[in-house]
C-alpha cells in the first residue's frame, strides 16, 4: 500500500512536471530535470528536421511546443549557479534579475516553433524556419547560460 | 669543499652566460624571399580573407569596451596575469605603421617585437609559426589599408618572473618549432596554422605550452573559465559521430547536431572566423577533424 502511494506521488510529480514538481523536488533535481528536458527538446527538433513527412514533423514540434510552455516554471528562483543545494547547473542568476528578458527569450522560442509548425510541408520555408529556431535557442543561451563547470 | 666552490662558480658562470644570451636579441629563422612582398597586387584582398581565417580580430579588438577593430586594448586573462593586445592599425606612433615586411613576419611567426623584444605566447605565434610567409604578408597588406588609429599600448598586469620578457627566449627554444606546412592538406593548415584551434582545444603543460602529444584532446581550463571539449576520441557530445556536414554547419551557424548552440569563446570563433570562410574551407576543416577520428 505504502509503495503504491509512493509510486502514485512520484508519478504525479513527474507528470505534472512543473509547479507541482518544484514543490516536491530538491533544487538539484529541478536542474537535472530541466536539463534532461532541454536535451529532449533538442531531440524533438532533430526528429522534426529529419521526419519524412509533414505529419511526423508536426508531431515532434508539438512535443517541443508543449515543453516550451512549461519552460518558465522549470526555472524557479533558487535553482541557479551558486544557489544553496545546487551542485551543478549552468543557469545564470540573470534569469531572475532580468525576468522580462528571460520571458521574451522563451516567447522567441515559442513563436519560432509555431512558425516551423506552420511551415511543415513546404521545404524551403521549413528550412528557413529552422534557421530561426536555432537562433532562438542560441539567443537565450548566450544571455542566460554560463560555462560548464570544469 | 673545493669541489663545492668549483660547483658554485660553475653554476654562477653558467647563469651569467644564460643571462647574457637572454639579453641579446635573437636572430630568428625568418627569411623573406624576393618573391613575396606586402605590396604585391591583390595582397590586401587576399589578406582580408586570411585575417578572418586566422582570427586576429578576436584579440586585437576591445569589442566589449566599444574599441575600434584592430586597434587592440582587449584584456586577455591568463594564469600568468592580464595581457592587453596591441594596436595593429597602421598608425606610425602607436600601431604598426612603421613596420617593415620582415618586422611583421618576425612578430607573427617567431614572436619577436620590432625592438627585438620577446613577445608572450598569449599571442598564438606558436601556431602561426606554421603560416606561409605570403599569407602573413597578405595580412599585413590588409592591415595597412585600415584607417590609422591612435591607441597607445595599455600596460600588462603580470607577475614576476613572467613580467621579464627575456625569459620567453628560453621558453621558445623549448616549445616553438617551425613546422613544415607545405604538404599539409588545406583543412590541417586551417586548423593548425591559421585557425589556431589547438590554442584552446589542446591541453597545456606546466609551462603553459601546448602538449604536442595531445593534439585537440580538450582543455579543462580554457579562456574565461570555459571547458573546451576534445575534438578527438570519445566526448560528451559524441563529436566523433558528427558528420562532415554537421561539423561544417556548426562552424557556420554554431548549431550542433542536437540543436544545442555554441557559446562563449567558441561562439566568438564562429562569429569572427569560421562563419566568414568559404564553404569549401569549412568543409576542409570538417574533413580534417573527421580524419582524426577515423581509425
Ligand atoms: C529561455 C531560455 C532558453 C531557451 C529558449 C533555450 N534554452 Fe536550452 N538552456 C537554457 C538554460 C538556462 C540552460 C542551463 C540549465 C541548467 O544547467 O540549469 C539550458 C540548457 C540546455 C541544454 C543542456 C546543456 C548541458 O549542460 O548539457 C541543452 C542541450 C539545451 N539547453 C538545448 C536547447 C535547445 C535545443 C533549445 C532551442 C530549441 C534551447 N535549449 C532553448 C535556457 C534556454
Ligand atoms: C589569442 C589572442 C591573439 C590572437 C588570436 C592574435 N593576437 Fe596578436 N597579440 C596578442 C597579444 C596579447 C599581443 C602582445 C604580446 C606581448 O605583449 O608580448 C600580440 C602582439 C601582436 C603583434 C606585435 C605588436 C607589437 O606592437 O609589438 C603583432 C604584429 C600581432 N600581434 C599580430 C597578430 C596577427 C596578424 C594575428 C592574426 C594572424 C594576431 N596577432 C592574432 C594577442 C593575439
Ligand atoms: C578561444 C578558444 C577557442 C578556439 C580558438 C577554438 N575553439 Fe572550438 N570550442 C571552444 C569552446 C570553449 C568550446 C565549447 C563551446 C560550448 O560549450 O558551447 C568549443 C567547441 C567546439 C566544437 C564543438 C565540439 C563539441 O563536442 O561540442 C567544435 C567542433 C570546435 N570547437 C571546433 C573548433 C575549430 C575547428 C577551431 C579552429 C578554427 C576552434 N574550435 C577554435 C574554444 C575554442
Amino acid at each position: 500500500m505504502k509503495v503504491w502511494i509512493c509510486a502514485l506521488v512520484a508519478g504525479l510529480a513527474l507528470s505534472a512536471g512543473s509547479v507541482l514538481a518544484s514543490a516536491a523536488l530538491t533544487p538539484q533535481q529541478i536542474v537535472d530535470d530541466r536539463v534532461a528536458g532541454m536535451k529532449a527538446l533538442g531531440g524533438n527538433l532533430k526528429g522534426a528536421r529529419t521526419a519524412t513527412d509533414a505529419a511526423g514533423a508536426k508531431a515532434e514540434l508539438a512535443k517541443a511546443i508543449a515543453f516550451t510552455e512549461t519552460m518558465q516554471s522549470r526555472f524557479p528562483k533558487g535553482t541557479g549557479i551558486g544557489d544553496a543545494g545546487v551542485a551543478k547547473s549552468r543557469a545564470l542568476q540573470d534569469i531572475w534579475t532580468k525576468p522580462d528578458q528571460f520571458k521574451s527569450a522563451i516567447e522567441a522560442l515559442s513563436s519560432a516553433l509555431k512558425a516551423a509548425d506552420a511551415a511543415a510541408g513546404d521545404q524551403a520555408k521549413f528550412d528557413a524556419a529552422f534557421g530561426a529556431l536555432g537562433k532562438s535557442c542560441k539567443g537565450c543561451h548566450d544571455q542566460f547560460r554560463g560555462p560548464e563547470a570544469p | 669543499m673545493r669541489l663545492l666552490r668549483l660547483a658554485i662558480i660553475g653554476a654562477l658562470a653558467t647563469g651569467a652566460l644564460v643571462l647574457a644570451w637572454l639579453s641579446v636579441p635573437s636572430s630568428s629563422p625568418v627569411v623573406i624571399t624576393e618573391e613575396s612582398s606586402s605590396r604585391d597586387p591583390g595582397m590586401a584582398e587576399r589578406g582580408a580573407y586570411v585575417v578572418r581565417a586566422a582570427g586576429c580580430i578576436s584579440c586585437h579588438w576591445d569589442r566589449k569596451g566599444s574599441g575600434i577593430a584592430f586597434a587592440g586594448g582587449r584584456a586577455l586573462a591568463t594564469p600568468f596575469g592580464v595581457f592587453y593586445s596591441p594596436n595593429l592599425t597602421p598608425d606610425v606612433e602607436t600601431g604598426i605603421g612603421g613596420w617593415s615586411d620582415e618586422d611583421f613576419v618576425r612578430a607573427v611567426t617567431w614572436g619577436e617585437g620590432i625592438h627585438g623584444e620577446q613577445l608572450y605566447p598569449v599571442f598564438p605565434y606558436t601556431s602561426y609559426s606554421a603560416m606561409g610567409v605570403s599569407d602573413v604578408l597578405a595580412i599585413k597588406a590588409y592591415l595597412f589599408t585600415l584607417k590609422p588609429v591612435k591607441a597607445p599600448q595599455l600596460e600588462n598586469k603580470i607577475s614576476f618572473p613572467f613580467s621579464w620578457r627575456a625569459l620567453m627566449k628560453g621558453w621558445k627554444l623549448l616549445f616553438v618549432d617551425s613546422p613544415q606546412n607545405e604538404d599539409w592538406p588545406r583543412g590541417e593548415y586551417l586548423v593548425r596554422a591559421l585557425g589556431h584551434c589547438g590554442q584552446c582545444h589542446t591541453p597545456r603543460n606546466f609551462f603553459g605550452a601546448l602538449d604536442g602529444g595531445a593534439h585537440l584532446q580538450g582543455n579543462r581550463s580554457g579562456p574565461d573559465g570555459w571547458r573546451v571539449p576534445a575534438l578527438v576520441g570519445a566526448t560528451k557530445s559524441n563529436f566523433a559521430d558528427w558528420s562532415v556536414e554537421e561539423i561544417a554547419e556548426y562552424l557556420k551557424s554554431g548549431v550542433k547536431p542536437d540543436f544545442d548552440s555554441a557559446q562563449g569563446p567558441m561562439a566568438e570563433v564562429i562569429e569572427d572566423n569560421t562563419k566568414h570562410l568559404t564553404s569549401e574551407d569549412r568543409r576542409a576543416i570538417a574533413l580534417y577533424l573527421k580524419s582524426l577520428n577515423q581509425h
